[in-house]
């Protein structure tokens, strides 16, 4: 009953970007009861082998001193780490049916950050269209949540997305390593947007996509021709239904597992979020890309 | 190119504008739709967009040209184009050979048939016609060589007279009818007599290329030229049969004339001919049974054309017809008079019986050749249902309308609206004379119009609608009306037959008026005792009423199909000889006819004239212009409108297949 929380149309209703937050991760968490592999306190996980170069720190001396071979300790809730959400608020942005993708996506980067803090994470925000609109450095404090729920909460739509500016500008904010999590429509050149991003990923970053479509952008359909004007430039375009059903969808897919692929590729992780998705995905792949990075 | 109904094609042209503005109306339909992003819409989209347009304009440019094209077909447009008449390319061949009367002659009609069947093309298509009062078609238009010699074979020679008027009248409508130029082959014996007496009733299409082939010469001929017999007698002894003989481009001759009846010869006379002329000899006597008698006078001596050396007449042997007087009061004045004048005639053929109106109730009227009443009062009341009757079946009554007449508000049996007696008195007018009198009718053509004949007191009659009025007084007042009822007639004499109300009984046209009306009324006038070839004989009097007729042919077959026999009004003679005419009731008539006399005459038209006939066609058509009397041809117009809507139904057929193909809201 709780999961129906995680519905997009069903958090529509709730006002607040704070309640919606706590009422996706609080779902969320009532549902992890089966995965004791995710937890927030500082708890043994495992051992393995030492192989050289590890840190003798993490040695575990009493085994060794049983059983002569060097094993690691490994523990679980790190918390030290960082985890920067950059929100694209480019006009294609509100395209779509209630909730339209920036309102999902603010459920979604709300729920995340809500999530991060749970888990003692320092959490930032960069709100960006052409260029940074927004910068909140990642933090830990009390307050800090806040303060990031309300940035989200009162971001608008902009202008056009150009990944190339604002994403020279990201190396800058983000100096340590930690968690990037990129939440837009990516409307450019998958290789473009790839090698905008990539360098997030040399500094150690884990760096994860989620890519946000409308079902109408997915699978469109119309009655009979139409002109289509670009919500961004204005450009206006006459297609058919036997277009947009055929040839347009195999250019969407074809988009779609370009950008999946290209970012396997440069070692990120992509994500398609469907706006009619549940958001518990979005946070499984925030847990797993987390549990990478310890 | 021109148009029959060009406002059509306007109102086509402004219906154009429908899909015109439907089209556009379709194009304004694409509402603009928001989108996220066009980045995948790439250029190939609007390709596609593209050829969707040129579509809808193929749809509309076909929906326009249907559109268009069913004005253009209402609008009836054709094409002018010169007649094809003038088409040398095209020519049809017609052989025509003269069967008329005259080719009896010697052997002029195998030489005939000969010229023609030489004279048939060898590849073209030609048609093999007859020509004598009329054109018979004997066959089809045809290549075959066979089947056109067939056809000229079976020719035969007819009793008919020729007429070149005819040939040219069946050449310019088949040559019109065709669309074709022809080139005709005439085989004649070219005679003179043949000739219209207009040479414009000769001209031909303009393209028509005629060549006669003469094969006549000049001959002398005799022939009995006419006879002159009574038509009906009761006493065959007195009959007094004339009979006219004439040569021909003949030398004086003398001629054997022999009269026979029913084929056995009465009499036989010799008769002096004189050259170029006409010698008349008398038979007096005939003998025969009662009924009809087939009457034939004949020249024994051969010459050139023998068959024109008969002559036929029919006289019908027969008691003297009944006449049945009516009257008030039996031996009047007017009965004295009637009675005297209609059985002092030499030629008479009616006997008065005179019977009171009471005693008339017992009669058989049928048995009278007509029935007349004198003065009819109320006493002929009691029979006028009867005579009415009578009347409507075909009986004739003869009316005098005398004080007792006028008297009744409408005269007896006629119904006519009587205004009482109009007498002539010394303040007024002492008489009144006939003023209006119509001398072709019957019964007053040898009454000198009634001149001098005065009448002091008449039946004031108002004539129907439908009446016939022959005579009028100076008054206006209608003297003798004919009445048409049923079957038969009335003739209503507006005074008396006495010397009392007019003088008509002692004056001199009172006699032939009698004995006239009394030959009208018994039919013995309408009968002639020879017709001529080719004239029609008269089978029904009432129209409209169903009877049968039956004609005998003079080779005893029947004249008439069942259809004719039951419907026909008419019958065409077209053999000389004699008819045997059975009508309703049993009425049984011979008719003699015999072949026009001109046909006798074999003399060939000069050969200027039948250059002139030939030339009447080729000529106009070398030329370039027309012939004398005949305007120039029209250029034909070809209408093409069955063509154009031939087009719009394929238009409409591609307009259907696109727009299911294009317009269809796919699911």
């Amino acid at each position: 009953m709780q999961q129906n929380y995680l519905d997009p149309h069903v958090l529509s209703a709730i006002s607040g970007l704070d309640l919606v937050a706590k009422t996706v991760v609080q779902g969320f968490i009532n549902g992890l009861h089966r995965s004791p592999d995710f937890g927030f306190s500082q708890e043994f996980a495992e051992y393995r082998m030492y192989s050289p170069g590890d840190d003798l720190r993490h040695v575990d001396w009493n085994v060794y001193a049983r059983a002569e071979r060097m094993y690691l300790k490994r523990y679980k809730g790190e918390t030290n780490t960082k985890v920067t959400v950059l929100l694209d608020l480019s006009k294609s942005m509100s395209f779509g049916k209630k909730p339209n993708k920036l309102e999902y996506s603010r459920y979604l980067v709300s729920s995340l950050v809500y999530l991060a803090v749970q888990q003692r994470d320092a959490t930032g925000l960069i709100l960006f269209d052409d260029e940074v609109r927004q910068f909140i450095p990642p933090a830990s404090r009390v307050g800090h949540l806040q303060k990031v729920l309300h940035a989200v909460e009162k971001a608008e739509v902009g202008q056009h997305t150009n990944f190339a500016k604002p994403f020279s500008q990201f190396l800058e904010y983000i100096r340590q390593r930690g968690l990037v999590i990129v939440v837009s429509d990516f409307y450019a050149d998958p290789e473009t947007v790839i090698q905008t991003i990539a360098p997030l990923r040399w500094k150690k970053n884990e760096v994860v996509l989620f890519h946000i479509l409308d079902r109408q952008e997915l699978e469109p359909s119309i009655a009979g021709p139409a002109t289509m004007i670009d919500i961004e430039s204005g450009e206006a375009v006459e297609v058919t239904p036997e277009y947009l059903k055929t040839e347009y969808r195999a250019k969407m897919n074809q988009h779609i597992e370009d950008l999946h692929s290209k970012a396997q590729g440069a070692g990120m992780e992509y994500f398609l979020m469907p706006t009619d998705k549940p958001l518990d995905a979005g946070l499984r792949e925030y847990l797993a890309a987390r549990k990478g990075r310890m | 190119m021109g148009l029959l109904s060009p406002w059509w094609l306007l109102a086509g042209v402004v219906g154009a504008g429908l899909p015109v503005w439907l089209h556009l109306l379709q194009q304004h339909k694409q509402d603009p739709v928001e989108f996220a992003s066009t980045m995948l819409l790439e250029k190939r989209t609007e390709s596609t967009t593209y050829q969707r347009r040129l579509k809808y304009k193929l749809l509309m440019a076909l929906r326009l040209l249907l559109l268009l094209l069913i004005a253009l077909a209402f609008a009836q447009p054709y094409l002018s184009k010169p007649p094809a008449i003038l088409n040398a390319g095209n020519t049809l061949h017609i052989v025509v050979v003269d069967n008329s009367f005259s080719m009896r002659e010697g052997d002029r009609l195998a030489a005939a048939k000969s010229e023609a069947t030489s004279a048939l093309p060898t590849a073209a298509a030609a048609q093999v016609w007859s020509l004598g009062s009329h054109v018979s078609y004997l066959s089809q238009t045809s290549k075959d060589r066979g089947e056109l010699t067939g056809a000229i074979n079976s020719i035969g020679a007819s009793d008919e007279k020729s007429s070149f008027a005819e040939l040219s009248r069946a050449l310019r409508d088949s040559a019109r009818s065709n669309s074709r130029p022809l080139k005709v082959t005439f085989v004649t014996d070219a005679q003179r007599t043949a000739l219209p007496p207009s040479f414009a009733d000769l001209s031909l299409e303009p393209g028509s290329e005629l060549k006669v082939v003469d094969i006549g010469r000049k001959l002398a001929n005799y022939t009995i030229e006419a006879v002159n017999a009574p038509k009906t007698l009761s006493d065959l002894s007195k009959a007094k049969v004339n009979v006219t003989v004439a040569g021909i481009n003949a030398p004086a001759a003398k001629k054997t004339v022999v009269l026979k009846v029913n084929g056995r010869s009465l009499a036989t006379k010799t008769v002096e001919v004189p050259e170029n002329g006409r010698a008349t000899v008398e038979f007096t006597g005939l003998e025969g049974p009662y009924g009809w008698l087939r009457g034939e006078v004949e020249i024994s001596d051969s010459d050139a054309l023998s068959d024109d050396n008969r002559f036929y007449f029919a006289v019908e042997k027969a008691d003297p017809r009944k006449v049945l007087l009516i009257e008030e009061q039996r031996s009047t004045r007017a009965g004295f008079y009637f009675k005297a004048a209609l059985e002092s005639s030499a030629q008479s053929f009616f006997a008065v019986e005179e019977l009171s109106a009471g005693a008339a109730a017992a009669a058989n009227l049928s048995n009278y050749a007509f029935v007349v009443l004198n003065d009819p009062g109320v006493n002929i009341k009691g029979i006028e249902t009867t005579l009415r009757k009578y009347v409507e079946s075909g009986g004739t009554i003869w009316i005098a309308a005398g004080p007792q007449s006028a008297a009744m508000p409408t005269i007896p049996v006629a119904g006519f609206t009587s205004g009482g007696s109009k007498v002539a008195s010394r303040g007024t007018w002492r008489f009144f004379a006939p003023a209006n009198v119509d001398p072709t009718f019957p019964s007053l053509r040898r009454t000198g119009r009634l001149e001098g004949v005065r009448f002091f007191q008449f039946a004031s009659i108002t004539a129907p609608e439908g009446a016939l009025v022959a005579a009028r007084l100076e008054d206006g007042s209608p003297l003798l009306i004919e009445k048409i009822m049923g079957e038969g007639k009335v003739l209503v004499f507006a005074s008396t037959f006495d010397n009392i109300s007019n003088d008509l009984p002692v004056k001199p046209g009172f006699v032939p008026f009698v004995e006239q009306t009394a030959d009208y009324l018994g039919r013995v006038e309408d009968r002639a005792n020879s017709f001529l070839v080719d004239s029609y004989l008269d089978l029904r009097s009432d129209q409209k009423r169903a009877s049968s007729v039956e004609v005998i042919g003079p080779k005893g077959d029947r004249a008439l199909s069942l259809k004719e026999a039951a419907a026909a009004n008419t019958l065409r003679l077209t053999e000389a000889g004699f008819y045997d005419v059975r009508r309703e009731n049993d009425r049984q008539e011979l008719v003699a006819v015999n072949v026009d006399r001109r046909e006798s005459a074999l003399e060939p038209v000069g050969k200027e004239n039948l250059q002139l006939w030939e030339q009447s066609g080729r000529g106009a058509a070398a030329a370039g212009g027309q012939p004398a009397g005949l305007d120039s041809p029209a250029p034909e117009s070809q209408s093409f409108w069955w063509w154009v809507a031939v087009a719009a139904f394929l238009a409409l057929m591609a307009e259907s297949f696109l727009s299911a193909r294009f317009l269809q809201v796919k699911a």
